[in-house]
């Protein structure tokens, strides 16, 4: 089963899984690739942590990744005069 | 689909939007456009926009959240507009070099990783390594992947609010994850507890 049924495929359903409902036979031949394949499963369990990893920090009210330096004084200038001049 | 504003929320001083948003808004805008000069133009678009939205305020967002609304509208329009040409036909192939032999096996098969994501999702170390990694990913990958996880944007609404096809978003998010991955496997979760 394994033999006929890649990791390659596996792997890409295991992700399509996260997006959307699969159908009744891929769902099943992804559970059973899964397990009997180590790798897959462990690939399967690191997708979820990076999602749901981005998604607390979105929920501690970050949804960006840090940045070296922020906007620079003279961006902030711009955007400040242009602001006004429309107010 | 261009975003109407929400209306503006009640006591807000536009005078006060750069000093107390820009840094925040700026940050948003960065991850997912990366030129500088295209968050900057970002940011401003959005403060424009704000401030053209005059009508009562109804809902009880707080303020920060409510211009992020409308930054991402603008990134969403961008999206749209730039993916018309590149993802209504299928997409290039992609060669990731993740598999070997006939019946495509993992190269370097993933590992068990241990850590706690509540806790790893405030560890700043680590999202520095995470930005270097997301840094890496094609434009097109690190937008829709942040609108999936960043904004929790459902699969669905992704498709009708940037155009993409549902099978062409299942593309990319597959191969944002196998790259983010395979980034993280190496520069963070080193082996030491696997035999």
């Amino acid at each position: 089963m394994s033999a006929v049924f890649s990791c390659r495929e596996a792997a890409r359903l295991a992700s399509e899984a996260q997006d959307h409902a699969l159908p009744m036979r891929q769902r099943m031949e992804l559970r059973m690739h899964i397990l009997m394949c180590a790798a897959c499963r462990a690939y399967e369990r690191q997708i979820i942590f990076i999602d749901s990893v981005f998604r607390l920090r979105a929920r501690h009210g970050k949804p960006d990744l840090p940045t070296s330096e922020g906007l620079d004084a003279a961006a902030r200038e711009r955007i400040r005069a242009r602001l006004t001049k429309d107010q | 689909m261009s975003a109407t504003p929400e209306p503006r929320p009640a006591g807000t001083d536009p005078n006060q939007w750069v000093d107390t948003h820009a840094d925040n808004l700026f940050r948003y805008a960065l991850t997912r456009l990366r030129r500088r000069e295209d968050a900057e133009d970002a940011v401003q678009e959005t403060l424009l926009a704000a401030l053209q939205a005059q009508r009562a305020f109804r809902g009880d967002s707080a303020e920060l959240t409510w211009l992020m609304g409308i930054l991402r509208h603008k990134i969403v329009d961008r999206i749209r507009l730039t993916a018309r040409d590149s993802t209504l036909e299928a997409l290039p192939a992609e060669e990731l070099d993740e598999w070997h032999g006939i019946f495509d096996h993992w190269r370097s098969p993933p590992k068990s990783w241990s850590g706690d994501p509540a806790k790893l999702s405030e560890d700043a170390e680590f999202w520095q390594q995470v930005r270097k990694c997301f840094a890496a990913l094609p434009e097109r990958q690190a937008q829709i992947f942040a609108l999936r996880t960043f904004d929790e944007l459902e699969a669905e609404d992704i498709c009708k609010q940037t155009g993409v096809s549902a099978t062409n978003l299942w593309v990319l998010l597959h191969r944002a994850r196998l790259r983010l991955r395979a980034c993280l496997e190496e520069t963070w979760f080193t082996p030491e507890s696997t035999p």
